[in-house]
């Protein structure tokens, strides 16, 4: 199998790349495929913590590309789960600490060792977005349903598009089906509209991703939540399995009063 | 007619006696320097010695890179550049302490009679996509946008403006000073409308949201009229 290079951008910061990088790259590699999560968010690195791996590590991204160290040394290997590798951000450092050329080099050094590439990348559009998005053969662009996140999306895929990429898909993050109902929150057509890609899924708004990444424990490694199988589903589509879309309930669908009202349809 | 189906390539128009060089917002600053060579030499021998616009639209230009595409573009070309244009402040400010020429509107041309007094009016131009987010178009006449205009996307015309997709964005008709020009959107949902010199504002409570317009100067206001057909 040929590696497949995906960025997981957004434009705007705190939508959830680092969780949906985190939840995507377990989640393939609990299905038998060997998987890096690549942290290039330079400065403020926060991959490590979502994955829990944080203590593990010795050298970073900045030090592979300055050739302090050798690529499989800076690699960081989850214990928790065959094939699944963090390549994680230099603290210390900033987005300039990288150029496209070094980034370049570090993609083509990753391609070919695995099957995929995950790569989070960093809030905004500046050098650390395009270096991220360099070598990317697909994007997963992360919106909440919410008007700023939209339109930075927006942003965000018309650049994409400026620079050739044709495979771009949309998660929609932390979907309030309630808040929808009442007419607070944008529906997932209203962001399907204006932003005109496909959405490969839409991951309701859960405690347990909270939980899960204090506790530095992808969902997908072990929790049962609709998140969870929000993340699973993505995972599959990924795969090009026909799973169908369907919006999650979240909060309210959930227990026993939940599920004899929807009977009753009340 | 100028038919623009591939927008982030850099092209080369006419404008005014001589050639504008339209850049794409897209690609990185590292990367402008080749795409100039490059929309250069495909031009051939018309644009040697020639006076030319460099149009950068809405993207900033660090200094580093303005005289880079002096040194290994237009030296070598003995190209003279008659304006410097882009819409964002920093990089005019800067463009301007270089002692450079940037886009300055002529007075004749904000009272709206410089197509009429100067120039024979432009061709049209038909945008066969949506405008997205950052995205901007302008253009020295008529602009048919076949698509959206997204929040956050903005299309200036010296002419009118129709859009047949979603109005979320910014539309600035007669952005030279034009009055009698007009405005028409397919699915009318934004705030801001300029046309000429007048601004108008609108929210989600007006009857027209959601709706097919038309926006006109009448006296001293835009007037917008609900389309049926």
């Amino acid at each position: 199998m040929d590696t497949r290079i995906i960025v997981v951008t957004s434009g705007k910061g705190g939508v959830g790349k680092t969780t949906v990088t985190a939840n995507l790259s377990a989640c393939l590699a609990k299905q038998g495929y060997s998987v890096v999560a690549v942290d290039a968010d330079i400065g403020l690195r926060n991959l490590d913590v979502v994955m829990g791996l944080e203590n593990r590590i010795v050298y970073n991204l900045v030090d592979v590309v300055e050739n302090a160290c050798r690529l499989q040394q800076a690699l960081v290997r989850d214990k928790r789960v065959d094939n699944l590798y963090l390549l994680p951000a230099a603290q210390t450092r900033t987005k300039d600490a990288v150029t496209p050329d070094q980034m370049r080099y570090l993609c083509n050094s990753l391609r070919g060792s695995f099957d995929f590439v995950l790569i989070d990348s960093p809030a905004g559009i500046e050098s650390g977005f395009r270096n991220a998005a360099l070598c990317a053969d697909e994007a997963l662009v992360v919106a909440t349903p919410e008007v700023s996140s939209v339109r930075d999306a927006d942003r965000i895929i018309g650049l994409l598009e400026a620079d050739g990429k044709n495979s771009i898909n949309l998660i929609v993050n932390r979907f309030r089906q309630k808040m929808v109902d009442k007419g607070n929150m944008l529906d997932v057509n209203d962001v399907s509209e204006v932003l005109a890609v496909k959405i490969i899924g839409v991951v309701p708004e859960d405690d347990s991703v909270v939980i899960s990444s204090n506790k530095g424990e992808p969902l997908s490694l072990g929790l049962q939540s609709p998140a969870a199988k929000a993340f699973k589903d993505i995972t599959d589509r990924l795969l090009g399995k026909d799973v169908p879309l369907s919006l999650p309930q979240g909060e309210q669908g959930r227990g026993f009063l939940a599920g004899l009202m929807r009977m009753l349809r009340l | 007619m100028i038919l623009m189906t591939d927008e982030f390539q850099a092209t080369l128009k006419g404008e005014r006696g001589c050639l504008r060089l339209v850049v794409p917002e897209g690609p990185p600053d590292g990367e402008l320097v080749p795409l100039i060579d490059r929309t250069l030499d495909d031009a051939g021998k018309i644009v040697d010695g020639a006076t030319i616009i460099l149009d950068f639209q809405g993207r900033p230009i660090p200094g580093g890179v303005v005289l880079e595409i002096m040194e290994k573009t237009l030296l070598p070309r003995r190209l003279t550049v008659r304006e410097w244009r882009t819409f964002d402040g920093k990089s005019q400010e800067m463009l301007k302490r270089m002692g450079l020429r940037t886009f300055e509107r002529d007075p004749l041309e904000k009272k709206g009679l410089a197509g009429f007094i100067k120039n024979p009016p432009s061709p049209a131009l038909i945008l066969q996509r949506s405008l997205r987010s950052g995205q901007k178009v302008e253009h020295d006449g008529d602009i048919i946008i076949i698509g959206n205009v997204n929040e956050g996307a903005e299309v200036y015309g010296t002419g009118s403006i129709c859009i047949l997709g979603r109005l979320c964005g910014l539309a600035h008709a007669g952005c030279s000073g034009d009055e009698s020009v007009l405005v028409v959107a397919g699915h009318f949902t934004t705030n801001q409308v300029r046309i000429g010199e007048k601004i108008c504002y609108h929210d989600s409570k007006a009857p027209w949201w959601g709706k097919t317009v038309r926006m006109v100067v009448k006296g001293d206001q835009i007037v917008v009229d609900e389309l049926a057909f």
